[in-house]
């Protein structure tokens, strides 16, 4: 019985779970459907996350439930050489993310002019004065300005940890396209951090 | 600024994000469960692929056992007493309460909601865990007329969020067990009125989807007749999309399957009283329709196991699973599989409205 969604995993689904690897839960869940919640245990906290920092609190829970269902209706077209499902799920994200890319922008140049961040200013015990980046306007200004495939993939690798191969695949883009883009949006946010630094002394340009 | 720098900068930006916990994702993966749920449904039972009634949610019995069910019961009889079905005076019981109800019914007027109307059902799980939320052991569910839409109740227990939908169940092929209100509407009175050829017709329907799931001329484990008796007594539950004639037929037509019996003292999975049409399959299972006394209305059913016995899963989850999980399950006899009520139906002007 899995009715509750707050029902702890049953034993024998944690053993699965320390034995199986994404692609065989994936496997599995082609002829058990339901043993795709485990796949959503094991990354909904991540991609949550993620989604949450490019959008918000509010858009975040409806963009992971459609992540995962998406997830769920592909499953016949999983590569099955691929043991860690977390990129293929990052890359669906941020698809669906994409469909909201005027209001990420938005909230991104509101931080930039403003130094409030409406991602964070709901979030009990943070603060503005405290914040964990120095330069959020700066980079949230920056941001802004990317243009969307390059924005993916330079948030993939900041703040999802992915190896360029790893964004490649979830992107479903050339290995080289992920180098390109990835260069061109780290020089544009260090162009715009040296910019905010009086003291900014050295402005490499080069990887 | 060396090149690392931005990174870091940029790894630390929105970082007082927190990681969510549990509660925060339940939604999403009872979401999740619904789909995946439909999916397994798909999976058993390819030709009628949904029950007869929509009310199951992810997890209930009625999907783990890929049996359809609403329930309600009766006492329970001594272990393994149903495994043949009723003699012959039980039939006649069948027959005489059915044709009461049939006669009754087709004095009523007919009334057919519009289809911007919404059809309001909350069913009991009698059967659902002990750790399930209240909105799904009382499942409460809102299907626009038409089918465009449907709304029920998810989020954290306490704080329970009205979903609508906008339902892709409705694009749904013309071999599909799977309607909308309207469909069921329009699709229901095409059934034969003739109490024969309404059995004839289900056979014939049995046998082919039998053939269809897999099981082929061995038919279902049930039986032919279970299977039609469980169908029938199914369409019965769909009170509000249903046309009081054909209620009429579907109720003449229970009455002439053999072995269907009639107990009086029924009561539902609620406790409420009623008459229950019982009938035991050949599998062991009997399964209890509870209909409300004079009103006719449907009330419940409730499946019981009459035998020890494995419940068995369909073939096709067999084959598919290269590691089966859902392995049969040996349950005693008298156990209850399924015991489900319908707790209220209506039609209201929008989704959260109750009648």
């Amino acid at each position: 019985m899995t009715a509750s969604p707050r029902e702890a995993p049953a034993e024998d689904a944690e053993d699965a779970a320390r034995t199986e690897d994404d692609a065989a839960l994936i496997e599995r869940s082609r002829g058990e459907p339901e043993a795709f919640a485990e796949l959503y245990d094991r990354h909904a906290p991540s991609i949550h996350r993620y989604v949450r920092r490019r959008l918000g609190d509010e858009a975040a829970d409806d963009v992971v439930a459609e992540t995962f269902l998406a997830a769920f209706r592909r499953r016949e077209r999983y590569d099955p050489a691929r043991p860690d499902a977390l990129p293929w799920l990052y890359g669906i994200a941020a698809n669906l993310v994409g469909k909201h890319r005027r209001s990420e922008s938005r909230m991104l140049r509101a931080l930039a002019r403003t130094g409030t961040d409406p991602v964070t200013d709901s979030i009990e015990g943070a603060d503005a004065r405290v914040s964990a980046a120095a330069c959020s306007r700066e980079l949230a200004g920056a941001l802004a300005k990317l243009p969307a495939g390059d924005r993916d993939v330079l948030l993939l690798v900041a703040w999802a940890d992915l190896s360029y191969q790893q964004v490649a695949e979830a992107l479903s883009i050339p290995l080289g396209t992920v180098r390109s883009r990835l260069n061109r949006a780290r020089r544009k946010v260090r162009e715009a951090l040296g910019g905010s630094d009086p003291t900014g002394i050295v402005q490499e340009e080069t990887e | 600024m060396n090149d690392l720098d931005e990174l870091r900068e940029l790894r630390a930006f929105r970082g007082e994000v927190p990681a969510a916990d549990r509660a925060r994702l339940a939604p999403g993966r009872a979401r999740l469960l619904r789909e995946a749920s439909k999916r397994r449904r798909a999976l058993r039972v390819p030709a009628w692929r949904v029950p007869a009634w929509r009310l199951a949610a992810a997890g209930t019995a009625v999907a783990a056992l890929g049996v359809p069910g609403v329930i309600a019961v009766v006492g329970d009889g001594p272990p393994g007493d149903g495994g043949r079905p009723p003699t012959a005076a039980q039939p006649l019981g069948a027959t005489a309460f059915t044709e009461r109800a049939a006669q009754i019914i087709e004095r009523r007027s007919d009334y057919r909601p519009g289809n911007h109307q919404w059809v309001y059902r909350k069913v009991f799980h009698g059967q659902a865990g002990r750790r399930a939320p209240e909105y799904e052991v009382h499942q409460e569910t809102w299907t626009r007329f038409d089918g465009l839409e449907s709304a029920y109740y998810t989020g954290p227990e306490g704080a329970p969020k009205l979903k609508i939908e906008d339902e892709g169940y409705v694009n749904t092929g013309g071999d599909s067990e799977e309607r909308t209100p309207l469909q069921w509407n329009v699709y229901l009175p095409t059934l034969p009125k003739i109490p024969e050829q309404l059995l004839a017709t289900m056979r014939a329907q049995a046998h082919k989807y039998a053939a269809e799931t897999g099981a082929g001329e061995r038919g279902f484990p049930e039986g032919r007749d279970q299977w039609v008796f469980r169908r029938l007594a199914g369409f019965l539950a769909h009170e509000v999309p249903m046309p009081e004639p054909a209620r009429a037929s579907i109720f003449r037509g229970i009455g002439q399957i053999p072995g269907v019996a009639v107990r009086e003292d029924a009561r539902d999975a609620l406790g409420r009283p009623g008459v229950a049409l019982v009938r035991t399959g050949e599998d062991g299972i009997r399964t209890e329709v509870v209909i409300a006394s004079g009103s006719y209305t449907y009330l419940g059913r409730r499946d019981v196991t009459t035998t020890k016995q494995y419940i068995p899963y369909s073939p096709e989850v067999a084959r598919s699973k290269p590691k089966p999980r859902l392995e049969p399950r040996l349950v005693p006899a008298g156990e209850v599989l399924i015991d489900t009520a319908l707790e209220a139906t209506g039609v209201v002007g929008r989704p959260g409205q109750r009648p």
